[in-house]
């Protein structure tokens, strides 16, 4: 084993000292010195496996509420515990409330109490569900045994729903339209930035111009007006979809305009001229000689767009004009944040704002970091 | 009876056993200059000649110390000594103390081959110029643009009163030259520096430049050191001559000598790598070395040349010949010039 | 013998806008250009930036298409074609027999093929072999120029600047063309490695009975390599002769200027101060009046500033000057040194 890592490697070493190294090993190997990206990168791919994985992870599904214990505050988790025979181990649990009445205020307030504490099991069976929307599975990553017993680990809303479950779930809402938004700017922003690069005249005249005027509208408004517009009795999954159209409307003009570049720079460089001279069809030229130089390029914007995306569906949310419950997405869940009398009682509802600062910062240096690779050449 | 300075005789600048050496935090360092001993005499031309990578602009900006911080100088002097101050081993100084500054801003100027990299493209060339006189002279703003004006028209540039207010952009690439060229006589330098100043010119431009620099040398008394790949511009503008290969300096001495008997096989197959103009009849093949310049990693332990050098016989890829002299002010590393004389022997 | 190529009457202009709304201006980067290529033999295209003689070499590979005039083609079946009109998929099979090499070597290879894929590229478009037999004739081309097929699973950017020309060549070669336009091919170059591609290009051109047209601005070069020599200046051919004969007796004033500011590597022949050009090529958007160079010519007269002199033939030189026959130019094969004249830089 070790032998064989070892003579992979040497044929790595080979291959860069002749040559032979393709594009992507070189952009891989740039990349990796990018430390912070490198953590970036890890810290993103966790974030969508938390969003994939979601009803697994998750202890509750996000509807699931008790009125008992609405504004629950966080538990945390203990990780150790004496059992029975006083050994001490791995043994996680949560402790239980005890509810105090705030005369005053008139309000019921939760204080963990030490005496009482609730097992935390892994892979505890629950009703079943579908992961991901098709796999039937009975059981969740982790819980707590005693079916009525408060589980809190982050708190729970005015309602009393776990946030760490609904935090979860919105996870997928948030990243997927962020990817699905992205996936839609990059379509429309390539085939469009492409044709207008590629054969410029009068089509790029119009495109660029469109371009302009797109991006000189105020975005936020923009987005308002077209929610608006959007009809009240839409369901859930038209919803999504109508606000991750929303977002590329103005997305694909940046992508455009990086393709377009591309584009022009490259049209005159010596070697795209040379395939034309060899005959070489458009088709052939565009594919095989010019995007294979910028698709690094290209995923390194996209990267950089999908933090925008996300900011705007958590913006157009919180101002209710977004996604609305019951989808639960990191917008909608800062709603809920938006009372300051509820704030100060229950500050960690402000949890999912925290999430997004992390994802967008990860995500942005994830975006630099490729960025900086992409070109292995330096040219 | 008068005590002459030291400095006024002997050479303007000395280059002792100097080695520049560029370290990197992945790779082994790289040695890209190897013990160059230069000498450029007062008002002389020294022609710095080589192929890409041979080191010849690093060994310029090591006169400077305009280096990368990446880049060292482990052993050699850079002895300077102007007419009317004490020498100094600039490769002692600290690169950003204010004696290194000085002899940057007021002794030595350097120009380049792109003009366009050392101008400001937000300022006029008048200003520009007129900010370089004013910072090592006491004059008015309105001295220091006729000072300008008269220096604009000394580099034959037209109408230099107008040009004055032109921006580097508006100027065509042979005045922008002209207009480096008189932004480095600004400060009257004892030396002017110029690395690769005509390469990206036409030709017909490149005559009137070299013109040019021969007659501010004329008129400036100044010493020159001229960098290029070309020896036909070597044989145009120098009255010396080094030719560098991968980081050595192989044969140098006066450029009519030099040109005349080549010793070291580098400079011969330079020489005959070169189209002769002559007519049909007798034209030659021309003679290529073969190969490649290898990359300095790979530079051979002896002779640099030995690995591509049509006549290396047993030292040269081991041992690295010490110069030889082969002519008065002629200096040669080659195993093959050592064995032929014999031991004492001294070519006069 | 047929032309190989005939250039007639080409004209390429190219459109500027000034400014955002300014209105648009015409450069005229070619002018009436008259052309022959003979087979077999170099035609060394010379003459500084901006003169045309790349945009010429373009228009005549089709990279270009010129506003007007004609680029007639003679293929091997002896019908005459006229490469201006055709469309892209009429150009194809002639794409074949009239190939580019470029000045630039680092961007003229695609840095993310390999270098086997570079070079296999011509023959998969025109599809002329597959498999084994396109391997072997890749190998073939890359061996003819030098470089070890074993070396064609790496990228361009291994290779020095001299290996990615040769590499270039290879990829010209491939589909055994029978013109070569070869635009600056050795000026990117050192001198050593120029002088391997120099030799590499007369023994290619022996091989496989190949015709160049060599454009270039280094006179030496030109003298060494071509057998007939057009000079350009802003646009315009102004002389074209054989290379002896031009390089012996120069008959027109800017070709006598070219030869001389052209430095040889010889100090003994150093210029004291040289003929000369006054002032610097004009800019091609105030292309001047009459003859073109005037504004920089020794001999000219008022006749020059107002009429356009055509090229004309005087024994074996075809010259567009008003004085060619009473002028008196010196040459570059002498070997004393160059006399001098005094310039002054003219506004």
């Amino acid at each position: 084993m070790a032998t064989d890592t070892m003579i992979l490697k040497e044929t790595q070493r080979k291959d860069r000292a002749t040559g032979r190294e393709s594009q992507w090993k070189m952009i891989w190997r740039r990349f990796r010195q990018h430390r912070l990206a490198l953590v970036s990168l890890w810290i993103v791919i966790g974030f969508y496996l938390i969003a994939i994985f979601a009803e697994f992870l998750a202890p509750y599904a996000p509807s699931h509420y008790n009125s008992r214990y609405t504004y629950a505050a966080p538990q945390g988790i203990h990780l150790f515990d004496t059992d029975e025979q006083g050994n001490w181990g791995f043994r996680p649990f949560v402790y239980g409330y005890t509810t105090e009445i705030d005369q005053a205020a008139m309000r019921r307030t939760f204080v963990l109490d030490p005496d009482v504490k609730h097992r935390v099991q892994f892979f505890i069976e629950t009703e079943p569900y579908r992961l991901a929307g098709f796999i039937p599975m009975q059981h969740r990553l982790f819980g707590v045994a005693e079916p009525r017993a408060p589980f809190y680990v982050l708190g729970a809303d005015r309602l009393g729903r776990d946030l760490l479950s609904r935090l979860i779930h919105g996870t997928r809402i948030s990243l997927s339209i962020g990817l699905v938004g992205v996936v839609l700017s990059l379509f429309f922003g390539v085939l469009i930035g492409g044709f207008s690069g590629f054969y410029g005249g009068w089509f790029d005249s119009i495109v660029q111009r469109t371009i302009e005027f797109i991006r000189s509208l105020p975005t936020i408004p923009l987005w308002l007006g077209l929610a608006a517009a959007m009809p009240r009795d839409w369901g859930a999954l038209q919803t999504y979809f109508a606000i991750t159209i929303i977002l590329s409307v103005v997305g694909w003009t940046e992508l455009a305009r990086v393709v377009r570049g591309r584009f022009l720079a490259l049209r005159t460089e010596d070697f795209v001229v040379a395939a034309q001279l060899d005959g070489a069809s458009d088709y052939r030229v565009i594919m095989r000689h010019m995007v294979p130089s910028f698709m690094s390029h290209i995923i390194a914007a996209a990267t950089l767009a999908i933090p925008g995306m996300i900011l705007a569906e958590t913006a157009l949310s919180f101002l209710g004009l977004g996604l609305q419950a019951p989808i639960v997405s990191w917008g909608t869940l800062l709603q809920e944040a938006q009372n300051i009398r509820t704030l100060a009682s229950a500050p960690w509802l402000l949890l999912p704002g925290v999430v997004v600062v992390i994802v967008i910062l990860a995500m942005n240096f994830l975006g630099d970091g490729l960025r900086d690779a992409a070109d292995p050449y330096g040219r | 009876m008068p005590q002459i300075p030291m400095a006024a005789e002997g050479p303007l600048l000395t280059l002792d056993d100097l080695s520049i050496v560029f370290s990197s935090p992945d790779e082994a360092d790289i040695v890209a200059v190897r013990q160059v001993d230069l000498t450029l005499r007062r008002g002389k031309t020294l022609a710095l000649v080589g192929e890409s990578g041979c080191g010849k602009s690093v060994t310029a900006r090591a006169i400077l110390r305009i280096l990368d911080k990446s880049a060292a100088i482990p052993s050699g002097q850079i002895i300077f000594s102007p007419d009317d101050a004490e020498p100094v081993d600039i490769a002692t100084l600290n690169p950003d103390s204010i004696a290194m500054r000085t002899i940057r801003g007021n002794r030595i100027s350097m120009i380049f081959q792109e003009p366009m990299s050392s101008l400001s493209p937000v300022h006029t060339i008048g200003d520009q110029i007129d900010e370089m006189i004013i910072l090592h002279e006491r004059v008015t703003p309105k001295q220091a643009r006729e000072r300008t004006i008269a220096l604009l028209d000394q580099v034959g540039i037209p109408g230099p009163r107008e040009r004055a207010d032109a921006y580097p952009f508006q100027l065509s690439g042979g005045l922008r030259q002209r207009a480096m060229i008189a932004m480095a006589l600004s400060c009257n330098p004892d030396l002017l520096i110029a690395d690769e100043p005509t390469t990206a010119l036409d030709v017909t431009t490149q005559a009137q430049i070299l013109d040019l620099l021969r007659q501010l040398q004329d008129d400036y008394g100044m010493a020159m050191l001229f960098i290029t790949h070309d020896l036909g511009v070597v044989a145009e503008i120098a009255d010396d001559v080094a030719v560098m290969y991968l980081g050595d300096v192989v044969e140098q001495g006066d450029v009519f000598d030099v040109f005349a008997t080549p010793q070291h096989p580098y400079t011969r197959a330079l020489m005959s790598s070169i189209p002769k103009m002559q007519r049909k009849a007798e034209r030659e093949r021309l003679q290529p070395i073969q190969g490649t310049v290898p990359s300095p990693k790979d530079r051979p332990q002896g002779c640099s040349f030995s690995s591509r050098c049509p006549v290396a016989f047993e030292p040269c890829a081991k041992v690295r010949p010490d110069p030889t002299r082969t002519g008065k002010q002629h200096r040669t590393r080659c195993h093959l010039i050592e064995r032929e004389l014999k031991p004492g022997e001294v070519i006069v | 013998m047929n032309d190989l190529i005939r250039v007639e009457n080409l004209s390429k202009s190219f459109t500027l806008r000034r400014g955002l709304v300014g209105g648009l201006i015409s450069l005229d980067a070619l002018k009436d250009i008259n052309l022959a290529v003979r087979p077999g033999e170099t035609l060394a295209i010379v003459g500084e930036s901006g003169c045309g003689k790349t945009t010429l070499g373009r228009c005549i590979v089709k990279a270009m298409t010129p506003n007007t005039g004609k680029v007639l083609y003679t293929p091997e079946n002896g019908e005459t074609i006229d490469l201006v009109g055709l469309k892209k998929r009429q150009m194809k099979p002639w794409r074949r027999d009239i190939r580019m090499i470029f000045q630039d070597p680092m961007s003229s290879l695609n840095p993310y093929m390999r270098v086997f894929d570079i070079v296999a590229e011509p023959l998969r478009i025109h599809k002329i072999a597959k498999g084994r037999e396109l391997e072997d004739r890749v190998a073939t081309a890359l061996e003819k120029v030098g470089i070890d097929p074993a070396a064609g699973q790496r990228f361009p950017h291994a290779f020095s600047g001299g290996q990615r020309q040769r590499i270039g060549i290879a990829r010209a070669l491939v589909l055994d063309p029978r013109l070569v336009i070869a635009d600056e091919a050795v000026s990117a170059l050192d001198v050593s490695i120029q002088a391997q591609i120099l030799n590499l290009l007369e023994d290619l051109k022996d091989d496989f009975g190949l015709t160049y047209i060599f454009i270039s601005h280094d006179l030496g070069v030109v003298n060494y390599i071509s057998d007939r020599v057009a000079v350009m200046y802003l646009g315009n051919i102004v002389e074209l002769a054989d290379t002896e004969t031009l390089f012996e007796r120069p008959r027109h004033p800017y070709t006598e200027v070219l030869l001389e500011a052209l430095p040889i590597a010889d100090p003994k022949r150093r210029a004291g101060k040289r003929t000369e050009a006054r002032g610097e090529i004009p800019y091609i958007g105030n292309r001047p009046k009459g003859c073109p160079f005037h504004t920089r010519c020794r001999f000219a007269q008022d006749r020059c500033r107002n009429d356009r002199p055509e090229l004309r033939k005087i024994d074996a030189t075809e010259v567009a000057c008003h004085f060619a026959e009473t002028i008196e130019l010196r040459g570059a094969y002498d070997s004393a040194p160059r006399p001098h004249i005094s310039q002054k830089v003219s506004p």
